[in-house]
């Protein structure tokens, strides 16, 4: 199985991202995955260190950051909550909240459709570490009604596709619609609003596979993160 | 912020190496994202003294990188730019806030 791909030569990446920097177009995100009570302290020291210099960003931002017309009295600042682990809402969430901060769930779709005697199993199937089982016997991802909370509460979703699946230049049709357009559809069922920003396992970008590119933009998201990018489709 | 850390360390494979070791899986771990608009418009850039600086450290570092491999990998990328957001995102290495 592959893991992170170029979508285009080194040499062209290097120039990218070089240029980005020298432009001041990059964003600053900081990515935690599974945040299990036992590092709360550690987490509170990070989040005491780190938010006094930034402010808080949400997806609502997006469009006017891409037009420089985004303004706040310091650089924006992206906590990423990946895969919809119960203690992302439970530990992290509210130590944000608390700092001023917004956090971006980035989850596969179907993963809180699981039921909660399957979701340990799903985690290993899918590539989704938890290594700190803190809910034994319980379930162990977040439920819609957490996620539509954090929702009214300001925070930011994207859609890590279906089953939590990367990208490769021969991935089927079937496959793609499925992880793209069906996953869209499940996201939005359980959130009860639009998501238009998607996420690949492992970070594919444009380019990697032009069909899922273009299915991305028919089925209407307008925003691809990626492993070095973010890149603005429509 | 003043007295900042150097965006390279003097052995940039070991601090890569020692970051790369961290439990991805249960700690925050600070990137940069580089925007890009594809849908025809353009993202303006506002880039000041510190971007272009960061700018020349990731140059610096691709081109340690590609001597020493010859060819550079999306890994190495995903590398390269942990470490200059583990070193630019507060005014000392982030992942040290780890060791208290």
């Amino acid at each position: 199985m592959a893991e992170l791909l170029l979508s285009k030569p080194a040499s062209e990446i290097a120039s990218d991202l070089a240029r980005g920097f020298a432009e001041g177009r990059s964003l600053r995100i900081v990515n935690y995955h599974s945040t299990p009570r036992k590092r709360a302290v550690e987490y509170a020291r990070d989040l005491d260190a780190y938010a006094p210099h930034y402010s808080a960003f949400g997806e609502e931002d997006l469009e006017d950051w891409f037009a420089g017309r985004f303004s706040a009295p310091r650089p924006p600042v992206i906590p990423v909550l990946f895969e919809g682990f119960r203690d992302n809402y439970d530990v992290i969430l509210p130590m944000l909240e608390a700092r001023g901060l917004k956090g971006w769930f980035i989850l596969p779709s179907h993963f809180p459709n699981v039921v909660p005697e399957d979701q340990r199993q799903y985690a290993k199937d899918h590539t989704l570490h938890y290594h700190t089982d803190e809910y034994p016997g319980e379930r162990i991802v977040a439920t819609w009604d957490e996620l539509r909370d954090a929702a009214a509460r300001g925070h930011s979703f994207a859609n890590h596709s279906r089953n939590h699946a990367e990208v490769l230049p021969d991935t089927p049709e079937d496959v793609l619609y499925d992880e793209i357009v069906e996953s869209k559809r499940e996201f939005e069922e359980g959130l009860g609003r639009k998501v238009e920003i998607f996420c690949w396992l492992h970070g594919a970008d444009v380019g990697i596979n032009p069909r899922a590119d273009e299915m991305l933009r028919e089925a209407g998201y307008r925003y691809l993160f990626s492993n070095f990018k973010i890149q603005k489709l429509t | 912020m003043s007295d900042k850390t150097p965006l390279l360390p003097d052995d940039i494979f070991a601090e890569m190496k020692r970051l790369g070791d961290r439990e991805y899986a249960e700690v925050g771990v600070p990137m940069m994202l580089v925007a890009e608009d594809l849908s025809g418009g353009t993202v303006p850039a506002a880039g000041g003294a510190d971007d272009a600086e960061l700018a020349r450290a990731f140059e610096e570092a691709v081109a340690q990188v590609a001597a020493k491999k010859g060819k550079l990998e999306a890994g190495d990328f995903a590398s390269i730019l942990e470490l200059l957001s583990d070193r630019s995102f507060l005014d000392r290495p982030f992942s040290e806030l780890a060791e208290g």
